[in-house]
C-alpha cells in the first residue's frame, strides 16, 4: 500500500533526477557539459551496479570491470560481424554477463571473506592479461578498433539515424540510467533487499531463517554483471575503441570510492559518490592549477576514502543524513 | 656446458630468484595476516617505497657502501610500516574484512600516486656492485647478488622459525595469532603486538627491496602486481600458513620462469594468475596443509 | 530407514538417533539419541562444552555429524541445508544473540517471516491482489509480535539501538513469527533482569499451550525445573540422564557431572 509519501520517495525524488538530466544538455550544449553529463550518468550506472554485490550483498568483488570488458569485445564483435544493433548489442551483453557471472558467483561465492576480494581481483589481472595478448579476437595492447557506431532505426518514417554526436549517445544512455535506478530500488526497497541484508550481515542467521543465501548472492551478482555488461556494450559503440587498459583496476578503485565514500547499500549515498566523484577529477583538471593534477587528486581521494572508512563508514550521504536529523533535533529542542 | 641445459639452468636460478623475491614480500604480508588478520592490500607498495629509498640512497652524493644501504632501507621500512598500522590500521584492527580491505586499497592508492608525484612515472635503475658481479661455478652464470638472495630467504625463513619458536616476542605472537581474545583476557597488549608485527614484516619487505632493487628497476606501480602476487601466494598456501606461503611463492616463480623461457614471455603473467584461480576453485583452502596460527 | 526412537504415544516430531560429531579430535557429541514428542517442554541442560549447543547446530543443519541421524516428522534431516530445515518448521535462537543491525525492528521481524509465505515474483511485479493480501498478513503479524514483546513504538528504529533484553526479546519474537513446530532456545534467559525471566517463561508456557514445541538450553536451573516436561543432561557429548525435573533433581551422575567427581 503506498501512501503518497512512499510515492514520492519511489518515483517522486529518481524522476525529479532524471527531468534535470533530460533538461540540462538542451540548455547547456557545450561539449564539456554533455561529456560531463555522460560521465555522471555512465559512473552512475556503474556504481550503482557495483553496489548491489558490493554493498547490499557485502561481497566486494574487486573483479566487476570484467564483465565491462568482455561486454565491449562482444559488442565488437557484435556489431562489426553480426551487424546486431544498439539495443540487441546491449540485451546480448547483459544477458550473456548475467550467465557468466551466474557461473563465476557459483565457483567463487564458495570463498569467503577477504580471499574472495583477492580471488576476484586475480581474476580481472587474468582476464586483462588475456585480453592483452589474445591479440586476434581483442586487437591486444593495440586495442580493438572500429567497432560500428549504432544506427537506430525509426520505422514509421522510414528513416535511419546514425548515432554520432554525443548529446546522441547521450539521450540512448539516459532510459539506461533510468531503468538501472528503477531496478535498484525494486531490489532494495523489497523483501529481496531485506533478504541481501540478511546475507551481508549475517549468513548463519539468515540460513537460519529460512534464507538460501547462494541464491541471493547469485541473483544480485547476475543482475550487476548484466547492467555492468551492457554498459561495457553502450561504452564500445560511443567510443568506438575498446582497450584492455579500460578494464583496469583503477575502474574498481574508482567505484570503490563512489560506493564507500558516498554511502554503501543506499541510493542516495552512491549517487551522491557517484555524482561527486565523476565531476570532480575533470572540473579541478579544467582548473588547471598544478596541484590538481590526476596523482594528487587521487592522493586526496585515497586519503578521504580512508578517512570516511575509518570514522564515517556509512559514507558522506549517511554524515549528512546525521547531520540533519541532529540539526532538526536541535530546531524541535529550541523552538 | 650444453645450451639446453644452460637455459634451463638459466630459467631455474632466475625462477629461484624470482621465487625469493615472492617469498620475502610474501612473508611480510601472511606475518600480518597471521598474527592479526589483516589482509593489506598495500603490501606490495611498502616494497616500492623500500627501492625508492633504496633508490635514493644509493644515488646520493654520500657513496655509502651497499650494506649500509641495506640496513638503513630496512630500518626505514620497518618504521613505514610502523607509521602506516599507527595511522590506517589500528583504528580499523577491531573491524570487519571490508573495512580493512577497502582501507588498504585507499592508502594504496594514496602512496602509488604520492610516489608517481615525487619521482614521476619512469622507472629508475639502481645498479650497485654486487648486481654486476657474476660467478660461474659449474660453468653457470650466477650474479652474486642473486646467489646473496636466495642464502638471505633460507636464513630469514629459519630465523623466523626460531624466533617464532624459542623467543618469548614469538611465542606471544604465535599466541595472539592463535586466539587473539584469549591473549587479551590474559593480559598480552595485543596492539603493541600488532604495531611490532607490522614493523617485523617492513623490515622483511625492506630486506627484500635492498636485495632486489639492484637487479630491477623501481617504479610507483611495482606495487600492484607484487601485492596482488603476494596474495595470490598466501591464498595457495592457506591463508595464514607462512610455510604454504613459501611454498607457494617459490612455485609461482619457478612456473613463471620457466613458462617465460619456454612458452612465450608475454603469457607468463597469465601462468600465475592463471594457476592462482585453478587453485582457488578447487583448493580453496590452499595447496599446503592447515594449521591454526603462527 | 532407521526405526523411530521408542515413545509411549506415537513417532516423535523430533527423532535425533545414534548422533556423533567430531571436530578435530575432539568429539562434541557421543552417540546422542533422544525424541521429542509433539508439543513438549525439553530442557537440555549439562555442563559447559558439554555438546549441547553443537546439538543444535547438528539439527539445524550447521554442522554435519559423522554418525547417526535426525528426523524430523519422519523424515530425514540429518544432511539438509539449514535453510531447508527452517523452513520445515524449526526455528531457533542462538547463544550470542544475533539479529540484523542494519534493518529496522520491524523488518527483523518481517525478514523471519517472509520465507515462509507464498510469494510469486511474476504476481508480485503485477501487483496482483492475492501479493497485497499477503503482504497485509504479514504487516498485521509484525504488528502483533511487536506488542507481543512491547516494542511498537521502535519498530521503525534500527535494530542495533536495542539494548540486549529487547534483542533477546526480538531474536524470540523472529523465532515465533513464522508460525514453527518445534522452537530451539539456545539459553534464552541469559544475561536478563528476574522481570524477564518471569515474561519469558510465561511467553513459552502460553505458546506451548497454543500446540509449539520446545527444545530448550538453559543454565538457570531455577526456569529449567520450573518450565520442563523433561530434562535431558549431556556431559562430554554423552547422554548421561533423562526425566522429569524431580528426577533429575535426584540423579547422582547428573551431580557429579556439574559439582565434579
Amino acid at each position: 500500500m503506498k501512501t503518497s509519501i512512499q510515492w514520492f520517495r519511489w518515483v517522486g525524488i529518481p524522476a525529479f533526477f532524471l527531468v534535470v538530466l533530460t533538461v540540462l544538455p538542451l540548455i547547456f550544449k557545450t561539449g564539456f557539459m554533455i561529456n560531463a553529463l555522460i560521465n555522471v550518468v555512465r559512473w552512475t550506472i556503474f556504481a550503482l551496479a557495483f553496489d548491489l554485490v558490493a554493498g547490499h550483498i557485502g561481497a566486494v568483488s574487486l573483479g566487476q570491470p570484467i564483465f565491462y570488458g568482455i561486454g565491449a569485445y562482444l559488442t565488437a564483435y557484435l556489431a562489426s560481424e553480426l551487424g546486431l544493433g544498439w539495443l540487441g548489442c546491449m540485451l546480448v551483453a547483459a544477458v550473456l554477463m548475467a550467465l557468466l557471472a551466474i557461473l563465476a558467483g557459483l565457483a567463487f561465492f564458495r570463498i569467503r571473506d577477504v580471499t574472495f576480494a583477492i580471488g576476484t581481483l586475480g581474476a580481472l589481472i587474468v582476464t586483462q592479461l588475456v585480453a592483452n595478448s589474445a591479440e586476434k579476437i581483442t586487437g591486444g595492447a593495440l586495442c580493438k578498433t572500429g567497432i560500428p557506431r549504432p544506427e537506430i532505426i525509426l520505422p514509421f518514417l522510414a528513416k535511419a539515424i546514425k548515432i554520432i554526436q554525443p548529446i546522441q549517445y547521450y539521450f540512448l544512455l539516459l532510459p539506461f540510467l533510468g531503468f538501472t535506478i528503477l531496478l535498484y530500488l525494486a531490489l532494495t526497497r523489497s523483501r529481496i533487499g531485506k533478504a541481501f541484508t540478511a546475507v551481508r550481515e549475517d549468513e548463519a542467521r539468515a540460513s537460519a531463517i529460512g534464507i538460501y543465501p547462494l541464491r541471493y548472492k547469485l541473483v544480485a551478482f547476475a543482475i550487476s554483471g548484466a547492467l555492468i555488461g551492457a554498459l561495457g556494450s553502450w561504452q564500445a559503440q560511443y567510443v568506438t575503441v575498446f582497450c584492455p587498459s579500460d578494464m583496469g583496476q583503477d575502474i574498481t578503485t574508482a567505484l570503490l570510492i563512489m560506493v564507500f565514500v558516498g554511502g554503501a547499500a543506499r541510493l542516495s549515498g552512491v549517487v551522491v559518490g557517484a555524482v561527486i566523484f565523476s565531476i570532480l577529477p575533470p572540473f579541478l583538471q579544467v582548473m588547471g592549477s598544478q596541484y590538481f593534477q590526476p596523482a594528487y587528486q587521487e592522493i586526496l581521494y585515497g586519503i578521504i576514502l580512508i578517512t570516511v572508512m575509518l570514522y564515517m563508514p556509512d559514507g558522506l550521504d549517511g554524515l549528512a543524513g546525521r547531520l540533519f536529523r541532529r540539526f532538526q533535533h536541535h530546531k524541535k529542542e529550541g523552538g | 656446458m650444453p645450451f639446453q641445459l644452460e637455459i634451463f639452468f638459466d630459467n631455474l636460478l632466475n625462477g629461484l630468484t624470482l621465487g625469493a623475491l615472492y617469498s620475502l614480500v610474501t612473508l611480510g604480508l601472511v606475518l600480518t595476516f597471521s598474527v592479526i588478520g589483516i589482509v593489506n592490500f598495500a603490501h606490495g607498495d611498502l616494497f616500492m617505497m623500500g627501492g625508492y629509498t633504496f633508490f635514493l640512497l644509493n644515488n646520493s652524493p654520500l657513496n655509502l657502501p651497499y650494506p649500509v644501504i641495506a640496513l638503513l632501507v630496512i630500518i626505514l621500512t620497518a618504521v613505514y610500516s610502523m607509521i602506516i598500522e599507527r595511522v590506517a590500521i589500528h583504528p580499523i584492527i577491531n573491524r570487519s574484512w571490508r573495512t580493512y580491505a577497502i582501507t588498504t586499497i585507499g592508502l594504496s592508492i594514496i602512496l602509488q600516486n604520492g610516489a608517481l608525484a615525487i619521482f614521476s612515472a619512469d622507472p629508475k635503475q639502481t645498479p650497485t656492485a654486487l648486481a654486476n658481479q657474476i660467478i660461474t661455478p659449474f660453468g653457470i652464470r650466477i650474479s652474486l647478488q642473486r646467489l646473496l638472495i636466495l642464502l638471505v630467504v633460507v636464513i630469514v625463513f629459519i630465523g623466523l622459525q626460531v624466533f617464532v619458536k624459542h623467543t618469548k616476542l614469538g611465542k606471544t605472537m604465535r599466541a595472539v595469532s592463535q586466539n587473539r581474545e584469549m591473549c587479551q583476557v590474559v593480559g598480552i597488549n595485543v596492539y603493541r603486538i600488532a604495531l611490532i608485527t607490522f614493523g617485523i614484516g617492513g623490515a622483511i619487505t625492506g630486506l627484500a627491496a635492498a636485495l632486489i632493487t639492484p637487479l630491477f628497476s623501481v617504479y610507483n606501480t611495482m606495487g600492484s602486481m607484487l601485492t596482488i602476487k603476494a596474495l595470490a601466494a598466501v591464498v595457495m598456501g592457506g591463508m595464514g600458513q607462512v610455510n604454504g606461503a613459501l611454498y607457494a611463492s617459490f612455485l609461482m616463480g619457478i612456473v613463471e620462469s620457466f613458462f617465460g623461457g619456454y612458452v612465450a614471455f608475454a603469457y607468463k603473467d597469465v601462468v600465475s594468475f592463471g594457476i592462482f584461480v585453478l587453485v582457488l576453485f578447487l583448493r580453496p583452502r590452499g595447496l599446503f596443509g592447515k594449521k591454526i596460527g603462527l | 530407514m532407521v526405526a523411530p526412537y521408542p515413545s509411549i504415544d506415537g513417532a516423535p516430531l523430533l527423532g535425533v538417533h545414534r548422533l556423533t560429531k567430531r571436530f578435530a579430535g575432539v568429539v562434541a557429541l557421543n552417540q546422542v539419541d533422544l525424541a521429542i514428542r509433539n508439543c513438549e517442554r525439553v530442557s537440555l541442560i549439562g555442563p559447559n562444552g558439554s555438546g549441547k549447543t553443537t546439538l543444535f547446530n547438528c539439527i539445524t543443519g550447521f554442522c554435519r555429524p559423522e554418525v547417526g541421524n535426525i528426523q524430523y516428522k519422519g523424515v530425514d534431516i540429518t544432511h539438509e541445508r539449514p535453510d531447508k530445515t527452517a523452513l520445515r518448521g524449526i526455528t531457533r535462537t542462538f547463544q550470542n544473540v544475533k539479529i540484523f543491525p542494519s534493518l529496522s525492528v520491524a523488518d527483523n521481524l518481517a525478514v523471519s517471516l517472509q520465507q515462509h509465505q507464498e510469494d510469486d515474483l511474476m504476481k508480485r511485479i503485477l501487483h496482483m491482489p492475492s501479493i497485497r493480501a499477503l503482504d497485509k498478513i504479514a504487516a498485521e503479524k509484525v504488528d502483533h509480535f511487536l506488542g507481543m514483546i512491547g516494542l511498537s513504538r521502535l519498530r521503525n528504529e534500527s535494530a542495533a539501538k536495542l539494548v540486549y533484553g529487547q534483542r533477546k526479546l526480538l531474536e524470540f519474537a523472529c523465532a515465533l513469527i513464522p508460525d514453527p513446530d518445534l522452537i530451539l532456545l539456545d539459553e534464552p534467559v541469559a544475561g536478563v533482569n528476574t522481570t524477564m525471566v518471569d515474561q519469558m517463561k510465561r511467553y513459552i508456557m502460553e505458546i506451548n499451550e497454543q500446540g509449539k514445541t520446545f527444545l530448550i538450553v538453559e543454565h538457570n536451573m531455577g526456569v529449567v525445573m520450573d518450565i520442563s516436561e523433561r530434562i535431558i543432561v549431556l556431559d562430554y557429548g554423552v547422554k548421561i540422564a533423562e526425566g522429569t525435573p524431580a528426577e533429575i533433581q535426584q540423579n547422582q551422575r547428573v551431580r557429579e557431572a556439574y559439582f565434579g567427581r
